[in-house]
């Protein structure tokens, strides 16, 4: 009863605080007449293909359907969008698009059932409240469905901070992969505040992407600039802080697997959402002392990251492209907490990602290397997380986990006539595929998992 | 035949750009955001909705055309962003996120006089009515909902309340004079089944003074049936039809009428067809006390101290035993918009109260909400060959799940528990607990254009379905709250212009 009167209170604080704060706030910072319009419009049509190369161990998850070896991948999209100012230091904006994406092939054996599947989706949907204030400081508020990026430098590999589950650890990335585009993802608010050089975001974030959905995390991202060539950023993300119901982030027994059947697909699995630790074995009665660990797919995410810019560092000829000779990195902690078997050595918890524009002196926009080192154990899979609210790895049999801990990428993209974007990528990432008909569904396995490897994408996107 | 008219018809409109005028366009959008949550639903018999978290967004284009001097045109689409509920612990995991696009204007009007105040209009096309816009959620009798069943419709930002959309496919003629003001509305049906059919509604208003309104309708819902069978189920179009109720009543005894399904023998020789069609009628009123005592204090909002209230007789005839009495069947409401003081845009709460005995359950109807393809799992209707005009029955609702004891109480097939249902808030045959309907609403808009609107409220919301398994789906037909412990709070964030 407490709790339901504090969201009554809080609803209507919220409410009656709008109407305080937007009239203190224009006395500070008034932006002009209170009901001037302004409102743009935007889109952008695209079509992409690719094929993965080689994939070692796609065929775990569901079997040899799954099987992506030589898979063309290919998908089509349209997106409109409009942006609208409304004076007062308020503006808004929406979109939607239409996407065909195509289901996988998967092995040859399954190549009779196949077809594309159109989806629409919301790109957009944003109010946001500006105002400067003295001594160049400036506030946003953002609220609703928009778009955050606090590393813009990384393609493919990195952004840890708010990509992914922090138990299992899984990293997210793939060839323009949400997080890396203007596309929202971030369901929730944000307030910004910055003075300087120096910036700050606290962010609330209602879970959409990943099960269980509607958890609240609360992050916070700091960037300061101390010189013009140089930027530092960190930050932490209390991921799944306030779950919507706590027996489904932390369940202790009993638990099921009901959902998936992992356990059916996996035959060593029995630890649905607990850990069963072997303590100690008996040499002479051979029995074993196991102790089941309860965990929770809440955790602690930190981040670090940097971008260093020799061109302005040094002052070097502006032959170079804007982007060329940029040095960046991130690393990141999945989970400070440790647990016994799949989560007991930090380290293994925290991926580092370098990545450098390579010289294209304008006859690229962008042309990066990034790589990654991540020595992670656990097989790179959350299925068991999406389907079953489950903390603990899926335990996979016949599967050197050991040789997926570097990936790589190689990216470019180029506008040409100011409308036409060109881009594409050679990497061995993260990706994840949408499985055959045969399976029907999301393979929350990554496809790529030795250094052997790898898949390309080219995109032609024309936008106004 | 139809195709070549329609191919006919479609060059004809090609063509109309080439010989008319350079058009104006304005263009009118809006997105929002929202999240809310079940606090409380006390049955729990079918689904378990407490603490299921709501949450969706959406955007909107309309565009409005100045086709001529007397001529305009209406165009708009939107697409909402939408999840199945959640359900208990297991359901939840199936929960998927789903997009619903819809057409939420198509209409051309013709008018004399102001455009925004027309003398006369008439309006042909998928357009957007409200002829009481103080109602926030409950209310609105005379165009929501069937007759029979008398279910009532609100929710928060519920779509027959958005003027912005369009609930309307038909015609729609308006004339005013003065301080009065009439509009004959003839729509089809294509929310509910009996789908198709049309009904003809009449509104009028008057104003006698500044400040204080008066109304009154009538809804002749599902007076022309498209197929006249359907609406009034007979025999002669599906031969057996009423066979399970002749069975029932062949039986002897006494005959619980929520188990049949089209007909009933209310006494020897006195059988009763259940049909849709039925006449509603309303009135309203709107008492702006700032008005009608004439003050001007700027610390009162514009629509602070706004009393209105409207009732409805749904269904002006009776049927059977189950609408046997015309008192269950008057919903009556009031609402009050508090002094926010400028604060806010308006603060109002609002009651209702409406004694029909029957659980709001569209099973039997054929109400689909479902999210999933419709073909391989379809939603768990009732009744499968015709809608029925019956409400749903105690063994109804204990499907496959309960039995039923001869006290009328629920006994767990699984388990063993037994339930308390008979004179319970539980009760679908005597469903007292749920008279009493309430709801708070709050908005306001900053910037002229961004809106904030919250509203905690026990009304009428029916949350969407469940999704029990990778093809399956439950629940999503009827009203979550069924005692005056139930309510839920929502909140949303948007602009608009």
């Amino acid at each position: 009863m407490r709790l339901q009167m504090k969201s009554i209170l809080n609803l209507l604080l919220a409410l009656a605080g709008m109407g305080w704060a937007q009239d203190s706030l224009r006395a500070q910072g008034s932006r002009g007449a209170l009901d001037s319009l302004e409102v743009k419009y935007k889109g952008a049509a695209w079509l992409q293909f690719g094929r993965v190369q080689h994939s070692t161990y796609s065929l775990v998850n569901g079997g040899e359907p799954n099987n992506m070896n030589g898979n063309w991948v290919q998908a089509g999209g349209v997106q409109v969008a409009s942006t609208a100012r409304f004076g007062g230091g308020w503006d808004g904006a929406m979109g939607m698009a239409v996407l065909q994406s195509e289901n996988a092939r998967g092995d040859v054996s399954v190549a009779n059932n196949w077809y594309p599947i159109w989806s629409t989706f919301m790109s957009e949907a944003r109010v946001t409240f500006n105002a400067e204030l003295p001594a160049s400081q400036k506030i946003q508020l953002n609220l609703g469905f928009f778009p955050y990026d606090y590393n813009p430098d990384a393609k493919d590999l990195g952004l840890y901070l708010l990509r992914g589950y922090v138990y299992p650890g899984t990293p997210v990335s793939g060839f323009e992969a949400r997080g890396t585009t203007p596309a929202a993802n971030i369901f929730g608010g944000m307030f910004s505040y910055g003075i300087g050089g120096w910036k700050n975001d606290l962010l609330l974030i209602s879970e959409t992407e990943n099960r269980p959905y509607f958890d609240l995390s609360i992050a916070d991202v700091a960037s300061w600039q101390p010189v013009p060539a140089l930027q530092l950023g960190a930050g932490v993300n209390f991921y799944r802080v306030l779950p919507r119901n706590k027996k489904n982030d932390s369940p202790r027994q009993p638990c099921t697997n009901a959902a998936t059947n992992y356990v059916q697909i996996d035959e060593i699995d029995n630890e649905v959402c607990f850990i069963q630790d072997t303590l100690a074995v008996d040499p002479a009665t051979q029995t074993a002392t196991v102790d089941t660990v309860y965990g929770s797919l809440s955790g602690t995410k930190l981040m670090g990251r940097f971008r260093l810019d020799p061109k302005v560092l040094f002052g070097w000829d502006a032959s170079f492209g804007k982007q060329d000779l940029v040095l960046y990195g991130e690393a990141g902690v999945l989970g400070l907490k440790d647990y016994p078997k799949y989560y007991h050595d930090i380290k293994r918890r925290m991926p580092v990602m370098m990545g450098f524009n390579l010289p294209a002196f304008g006859w690229l926009d962008k042309f990066s290397l990034e790589v990654e080192y991540y020595a992670s154990k656990n097989f790179a899979d959350y299925g068991k997380a999406e389907s079953d609210y489950s903390w603990v790895p899926r335990p996979v049999s016949d599967v050197n986990n050991a040789r997926d801990d570097w990936k790589w990428s190689l990216y470019f993209s180029k506008v040409l006539l100011g409308h036409l974007r060109l881009s594409g990528q050679v990497a061995d990432d993260h990706l994840r595929m949408f499985g055959p008909p045969d399976i029907g569904f999301m393979s929350y396995a990554e496809t790529l998992n030795t250094p052997k490897d790898w898949y390309w994408m080219f995109k032609s996107t024309f936008f106004f | 035949m139809i195709k070549p008219l329609s191919l006919l018809a479609g060059m004809g409109l090609y063509a109309l750009p080439c010989n008319g005028h350079a058009v104006s366009l304005q263009m009118h959008s809006q997105a929002w955001t929202e999240a809310g949550r079940i606090m409380h639903a006390t049955d729990t018999l079918q689904t378990n909705f407490n603490g299921n978290w709501e949450q969706s967004m959406g955007m909107q284009v309309n565009g409005a055309v100045d086709l001529g001097e007397n001529l305009e045109g209406g165009f708009g689409f939107g697409m909402n962003q939408v999840y199945h509920s959640l359900g208990d612990l297991q359901q939840e995991k199936f929960t998927l996120s789903k997009f619903i696009d819809y057409v939420s204007e198509a209409r051309v009007t013709y008018f004399l006089g102001e455009k925004a105040n027309p003398v006369f209009s008439a309006t042909l096309g998928d357009f957007a009515f409200d002829y009481h816009p103080e109602v926030k959620n409950l209310g609105l009798y005379l165009f929501r909902g069937p007759v029979y069943p008398g279910f009532l419709v609100s929710g928060f930002e519920d779509f027959h309340t958005d003027t912005t959309r369009a609930a309307f496919l038909g015609l729609h003629l308006h004339h005013s004079l003065g301080r009065f003001q009439q509009d004959l509305i003839i729509s089809s049906e294509r929310d509910l089944p009996p789908s198709f059919d049309w009904s003809l509604g009449y509104v009028a208003k008057y104003r006698p003074v500044d400040g204080l309104e008066f109304g009154a309708g009538v809804n002749f819902y599902h007076l022309l049936p498209d197929n006249a069978d359907i609406t009034t189920p007979s025999n002669r179009a599906v031969p057996g039809l009423f066979s399970k109720d002749s069975s029932l009543i062949a039986a002897g005894g006494p005959v619980d009428p929520y188990q049949l399904q089209y007909m009933e023998v209310v006494s020897p020789g006195d059988t009763v067809v259940y049909t849709h069609q039925g006449t509603k009628v309303m009135a309203m009123f709107d008492i702006d006390f700032k008005k009608v005592f004439g003050s001007s204090s700027p610390a009162l909002g514009k629509k602070d101290l706004i009393l209105y209230g409207e009732g409805a007789i749904i269904g002006i005839k009776n049927q059977g035993t189950i609408y046997a009495h015309i008192g269950d069947r008057i919903p009556v409401m009031l609402g009050f918009n508090l002094p926010a003081m400028g604060w806010l845009d308006f603060l109002s709460v609002e009651v209702e109260r409406y004694t029909a005995k029957y659980k709001a359950d569209y099973s039997k109807l054929g109400y689909d909400q479902s999210l999933y393809f419709k073909n391989i799992a379809p939603p768990p209707l009732l009744v499968k060959k015709q809608p029925s005009a019956i409400p749903i029955s105690t063994l109804d609702l204990a499907g496959n799940r309960y039995t039923v004891t001869p006290d009328g109480d629920f006994v767990n097939i699984q388990t063993g528990q037994v339930i308390k249902v008979k004179g319970t808030a539980l009760d679908p045959e005597n469903l007292t607990a749920d008279d009493w309907k309430w709801s708070l609403n709050a908005e306001k808009t900053v910037a002229g254009h961004v809106r904030f609107s919250g509203q905690i409220a026990n009304d009428h919301f029916v949350p969407r379905p469940v999704r029990g398994g990778l093809i399956t789906e439950t629940s999503g037909l009827s009203q979550v709250f069924s005692s005056l412990r139930d309510w839920y709070v929502m909140g949303r964030v948007g602009y608009f212009f």
